[in-house]
């Protein structure tokens, strides 16, 4: 007996080893400690068999981890859960708010509008509206207006995108993406970002933008004020401009400001943009965001359009709505709208659980809406410009599709649920056969899992069961259900 | 909403309530193998009928052994053990209870 103990003993303490094993990994270690602890008492007064009491070790790892199965497959029941659905789509809306956020392009796309009075801030473009992202005024253009344009423009301004080397310190070259611009720009635009500072001896002021101002002159602090050289051409840097302030088209990176003078030594077939003010008087319609100018020029008629820069920055949002509205038309021809018949027997459809239904359908509704927004206007305006012809294809062509699919889930996912406790049913069962369909009832049964009801889903629609039905079940049901029915219950 | 027990479970809990508050204990005066025991606390504990709790060190160590875990019954369970004394009266017979010499 003396030398069985020992041995046994150390059988006992391989075989809750072996056990533990099976037990959840942040259970093990108190358990093992449970185990040996009461294995010692065992072993320590002979009170039984160590063998035999380790051997329970197993029943018991095991049940430990059945139990963790169980509780992850009650988790996984609870995601059918209204509160859960809702967390979800909130969180995935969330989501897309913040990748707004933290993506520049985006965040200038839902920002308020930047420069004042933008409504009357146009772009002049000579190719409808995809020639205010390409430069499609000439200098010769240009010129013309500036001198008998003064009826129909305060102001008129010009820039042509050009790539120049600015030479820093006489010896670090940085080659930027840069617009030659008319010294009046600034003051068009109205915005403290782009106030010049007085010309200093005739010499041409730069602006850089922020990003630029990062990634090629190294955030150096004590860049505003220096002196450096653009193609060989003194000039200023007159500022740093925020990128929310930099909604100019043409994705330069510094814009150098040069006078009439230096201009006019641009040739008149170059290309460029034209910005200018409206006069308020001039037109009245100017809200629409969008006018024609027609001139005659040696005999031909000359159309040139107007675009103002609140349409431009309002064309994410527009087109969202644009996209939304035409979801809607498009939803009935891609699924039925209808939610199924939903009697209000023994009174338990009561007001308040009816109007509870369509207001977690609202919520969905409003939820998924508000995702694919976020997500469509991430998507377009993470790497194109706001305006831009690929922005506006990417989020057209996101945007649509993704709020079709989004309704058609949000209705797929209204018919899947309790109408009264709003969680989905489960345990679908086939009943009957559809050689049968015209004799007997053939479809789908789904079945509440807190014994709310039995929706019926016919396999082939006829006149006398069309659409989907629920059949609420009565008290004397409850007994086949789970004691949480009550929770969930009305 | 009580729980309602199964007659293992009720013996592990008539077993706790009358101080054999140790599993070899439980196992000692039920007459049930460590198996089934163990498994029927720790359902006993999720559902909130008992709490389990280390012994302190300095105990173990006066005993020159490992700590042990012991049982108490929780106000839920002592509810619940009453409700299913209705239902099995010979519970209180079978697992009288420990002797307070007894009691660790």
């Amino acid at each position: 007996m003396s030398r069985e103990q020992p041995s046994s003993a150390a059988l006992a303490r391989f075989f809750v080893r072996a056990a533990s094993h099976m037990v959840p990994s942040g259970n093990r270690r108190e358990w093992m400690a449970e185990w040996n602890a009461e294995l010692c008492h065992v072993c320590r007064l002979r009170a039984g068999d160590p063998v035999q009491f380790s051997l329970g070790a197993f029943q018991d790892a095991f049940w430990l981890r059945s139990d963790r199965l169980r509780f992850r497959t009650r988790a996984v029941r609870a995601r059918g859960s209204a509160v859960g659905c809702l967390l979800s789509l909130g969180m995935l809306a969330a989501c897309g708010l913040l990748a707004c956020l933290f993506l520049p392009g985006a965040r200038r796309a839902l920002s308020a509008e930047t420069y004042r009075d933008p409504g009357n801030l146009v772009i002049i473009s000579s190719d409808g509206y995809a020639g205010t992202q390409l430069p499609s005024i000439s200098m010769a253009d240009y010129r013309e207006w500036k001198t008998d344009t003064s009826r129909l423009f305060t102001q008129l301004a010009f820039y042509r995108p050009v790539t120049g080397s600015v030479s820093l310190d006489g010896n670090r070259v940085v080659k930027l993406s840069m617009a030659l611009a008319s010294d009046n720009l600034p003051r068009i635009l109205e915005s403290s970002a782009w106030k010049a500072r007085p010309a200093d001896g005739g010499r041409r002021q730069l602006f850089v933008r922020r990003s630029s101002w990062s990634a090629d002159f190294q955030s150096d602090p004590g860049l505003v004020g220096k002196t450096v050289s653009v193609e060989g051409e003194p000039a200023v840097i007159a500022g740093i401009v925020p990128d929310d302030q930099w909604r100019l088209p043409g994705g330069m990176k510094a814009l150098l400001i040069e006078d009439d003078r230096q201009l006019g030594a641009l040739p008149g077939t170059a290309r460029g943009f034209a910005i200018a003010r409206l006069r308020h008087s001039v037109f009245a319609t100017d809200r629409k965001g969008w006018c024609s100018i027609f001139e005659e020029r040696s005999g031909a008629v000359l159309q040139f359009e107007c675009i103002s820069f609140a349409y431009i920055f309002r064309q994410p949002i527009s087109l969202f709505f644009f996209a939304l509205l035409l979801a809607i038309i498009c939803l009935p021809a891609t699924t039925a709208l209808r939610l199924g018949d939903y009697p209000e027997r023994e009174g338990r459809l009561r007001g308040a659980i009816n109007f509870r239904r369509w207001m977690f359908l609202l919520a969905k509704s409003v939820l998924v809406v508000l995702i694919v927004g976020f997500w469509s206007i991430a998507l377009a305006y993470a790497f194109a410009a706001v305006g831009s012809s690929v922005s506006l294809c990417i989020q057209m062509g996101t945007s649509f599709p993704a709020l079709l699919f989004a309704f058609r889930w949000t209705l797929h996912d209204q018919r899947g649920r309790c109408p009264v406790c709003l969680r989905l049913l489960s345990n679908p069962a086939r009943v009957g056969q559809p050689s049968c369909n015209f004799l007997a009832w053939c479809g789908t049964e789904w079945i509440c899992r807190s014994g709310h009801g039995v929706l019926h889903i016919p396999e082939l629609p006829t006149c006398w069961f069309s659409t989907q039905r629920w059949l609420c079940l009565d008290a004397s049901w409850a007994s086949l259900f789970p004691a949480d029915a009550a929770l969930h219950g009305s | 909403m009580e729980a309602r027990l199964s007659h293992t479970a009720a013996m592990v809990l008539q077993a706790i309530h009358a101080g054999y508050v140790y599993g070899f204990g439980v196992m000692e005066v039920t007459g049930l193998p460590s198996g089934t025991v163990y498994p029927a606390m720790r359902r006993l504990e999720r559902d909130g009928l008992i709490l389990s709790k280390w012994e302190q060190q300095s105990i173990a160590d006066a005993a020159q052994r490992p700590p042990r875990k012991y049982y108490r019954l929780t106000r839920m369970g002592k509810s619940t053990l009453e409700a299913a004394a209705k239902r099995y009266p010979l519970l209180e017979r079978m697992i009288p209870q420990q002797p307070e010499t007894e009691r660790v």
